[in-house]
């Protein structure tokens, strides 16, 4: 390399390195002491019995039911409210790129659910669907109690996921769809495809990396689902999910050792997750955008 | 192969008339040329015959059925677009094989057809490639084997070369035509530039503000322009213009007056109002001194372009008296100003002309194209007949 190469790549390295401390500070000091913290027995109620012990966490949580339960739950809430949302955002993204007139109006209005505190969402929701003050059985003629038996929680609990991000859902892939060039179209068409074979053959493709990225960002975001699950049931009738059980280990029981080892257990599954849809997808976080 | 008619085809949008009442027959077998300036509708055109716009009024047949309600996929096709609009995601292969496996083609027919096409314009070698692996003339190559695989009725190529660089674009043009003669299929050419649509049409229809203002041969539009438009658009350079005015048996012009015969003034002596003359720079002479045939008059040369075979000499002529020529301003010809106007002259490159050089040049009566200023019209043609 020349030295003006070396020079310019010196003076990068630099104008990179404040951010870089940053990142270290704030994300990879948390993450490593979580995982120094994982392999301790170590309890803030008997803070003096702290003491080394290797893995015997994470085999504590592995070989229990209750982790399994929640990883159960997780996924069911996960897959339900992913793949729905794919599907609904479509629908909205479509009508969004399709109307005509008042356009603005339709997204911003479409948008107002992604605009709303999931907290609120989520108390909104508790709140629609009890069997005293909710408007839902009233609407449906039913009866039931929505919240304690197991699946209709997990209804209500994937509803209200559904209902507060198909609008980013919808956007994301709205982005992907101005994208698609107005001229494949046309040849489709003119090459003989149905409206029905465009969106398969040429739209589809073409979006599948915006596709990847919504899907990837939603996964991660739906498999660690909290608040609503700890506003709406806290876990009850069987609805624990793996981030409930980590608060309960970390924040009910201050036990810090077997708290960071779910912590740690759910980071990986995050990891495994992204690593598996940039493998699917081809999604390549670093290329810029080919002309 | 087919033959396409539009019979009073208008295309309406929300406050403006893109395409006013086009009424032309393309033959069977024909390569057909919409030529005209950006926003001139022709490309509206070309959508309409295929069907990707709907027509607001009129008919469009095929081979005498109407087309209208068809949609494009029903019509049979097949269109190269300026962006090539080449599937990314799919292989040159695929792009290919597209059209024909929508048909539902079998499989040893579908590569029966692609290897042909792949064959016709030399792709063989890259049908394994994604589009963003070719050149630009690859892909414009690419964009016409999608084409010629369906074996369509027509061929619709909406300024097929405007992205290629001017070499590969003349050597595009070649194997268009080539293309053309070898299949044989009706084709409809949109351009905006005018040595693509002389080079390469059997008739042109030159498009302004969303009208047909005139069709014809090539050599047609050349030498027997119907107004002033189709007179500056076509050819390069540009037709010399200068204002004019009628006087007894004579055309005055700036640098001097030339004689008519009688009878061929009678010709454009219904015009009131003030005249532009046009004649072509091949028109322009230079003469030695003793010929005095014609206007002739001395100018300085401004700038000389030697292009080997041509030598382009520029000169200006004072405006003296006359007033400004009125010429359209999407012609994009406008040289010179109020007080002088600048013509150009192709000779032979024998003559030795250079910059600064004073020049005695001559021009036959005969050249002169005389247009109504207001109008536009061709006086000199009113009472010839147009080839159509």
């Amino acid at each position: 390399m020349s030295r003006r190469g070396s020079a310019e790549r010196r003076l990068g390295l630099l104008l990179c390195a404040p951010a870089v401390i940053a990142m270290l500070l704030v994300t990879a000091y948390p993450m490593l002491y979580a995982l120094w913290l994982s392999l301790f027995r170590y309890d803030l109620r008997f803070p003096d019995e702290r003491l080394f012990i290797g893995i015997d966490n994470y085999l504590s949580v592995l070989s229990s039911a209750v982790w399994w339960q929640a990883m159960f739950n997780t996924l069911v809430i996960t897959v339900g409210s992913v793949s729905l949302e794919l599907v609904l955002g479509f629908l909205f993204a479509l009508v969004m790129h399709r109307t005509l007139i008042g356009r603005r109006w339709v997204r911003t209005s479409l948008l107002v659910p992604y605009g709303i505190i999931t907290v609120v969402a989520a108390m909104s929701w508790r709140f629609a669907f009890d069997p005293t003050t909710g408007f839902v059985n009233g609407l449906l003629g039913l009866e039931g109690a929505w919240l304690t038996e197991r699946w209709s929680a997990f209804f209500v609990i994937i509803q209200t996921e559904i209902w507060k991000t198909t609008p980013f859902m919808a956007l994301l892939l709205l982005a992907g769809l101005t994208l698609v060039p107005e001229d494949l179209l046309h040849a489709a068409r003119v090459d003989g495809a149905n409206a029905r074979q465009r969106f398969l053959r040429v739209t589809l493709p073409l979006m599948r990396p915006v596709i990847g990225v919504a899907l990837l960002f939603r996964t991660l975001d739906a498999f660690r689902i909290f608040d609503t699950v700890f506003i709406q049931t806290r876990g009850a009738q069987g609805t624990d999910t793996v981030s409930l059980i980590g608060y309960n280990a970390l924040i009910t029981r201050l036990n810090l050792g077997l708290g960071s080892a779910v912590s740690v257990l759910i980071f990986v599954c995050v990891l495994a997750i992204a690593l598996l849809y940039i493998k699917g997808f081809g999604i390549d976080l670093t290329r810029r955008r080919e002309q | 192969m087919s033959e396409i008619e539009l019979r009073n085809v208008s295309k309406r949008f929300t406050g403006a008339t893109a395409v006013k009442r086009a009424n032309f027959t393309i033959r069977d077998g024909e390569f057909f040329i919409l030529v005209g300036p950006s926003g001139c509708g022709k490309s509206t055109l070309l959508n309409m015959i295929v069907g990707l716009e709907d027509v607001s009024e009129g008919e469009i047949r095929i081979d005498g059925q109407r087309v209208n309600e068809l949609d494009p996929k029903d019509r049979n096709m097949a269109m190269v677009f300026q962006s090539y609009a080449l599937y990314p995601h799919m292989s040159v292969r695929d792009n290919i094989a597209f059209p024909l496996k929508l048909a539902k083609l079998s499989k040893p027919e579908i590569d029966r057809r692609v290897a042909r096409a792949a064959q016709i314009l030399e792709l063989d070698a890259y049908l394994d490639r994604k589009p963003r692996a070719l050149s630009g003339g690859q892909r414009q190559r690419v964009a016409m084997g999608r084409a010629i695989v369906r074996e369509p009725s027509a061929f619709l190529l909406d300024e097929p070369l405007s992205n290629l660089d001017a070499k590969l674009r003349v050597q595009m043009r070649t194997e268009i035509a080539r293309l053309h003669n070898r299949l044989g299929t009706t084709t409809v050419y949109v351009t905006h530039d005018q040595t693509e649509a002389m080079t390469l049409g059997d008739r042109i229809a030159v498009l302004r503000k969303g009208e047909v203002l005139q069709i014809g041969t090539p050599r047609a539009l050349y030498e027997r322009p119907r107004n002033l438009f189709v007179a500056g658009f076509i050819g390069s350079p540009a037709m010399n213009f200068l204002p004019a005015r009628r006087a007894e048996g004579r055309l005055e012009l700036p640098p001097g007056a030339l004689e008519i015969p009688a009878h061929n003034a009678k010709q454009w002596g219904t015009a009131q109002g003030p005249l532009i003359a046009g004649f072509r720079p091949e028109h322009l002479r230079v003469i030695g001194e003793r010929d005095v045939s014609g206007l002739c008059f001395a100018a300085r040369a401004e700038v000389v372009e030697w292009l080997g075979a041509d030598l382009f000499v520029y000169f200006d002529v004072a405006l003296k008296g006359f007033g400004e020529m009125g010429l359209p301003d999407d012609l994009d010809i406008q040289r010179g100003d109020t007080a002088r106007h600048t013509l150009v002259a192709r000779i032979d490159p024998a003559h030795a002309v250079n910059e600064g050089d004073s020049v005695r040049v001559g021009l036959d009566w005969r050249d002169v194209q005389v247009f109504d200023a207001a109008s536009g019209e061709n006086l000199t043609l009113s009472n010839a007949v147009n080839e159509h």
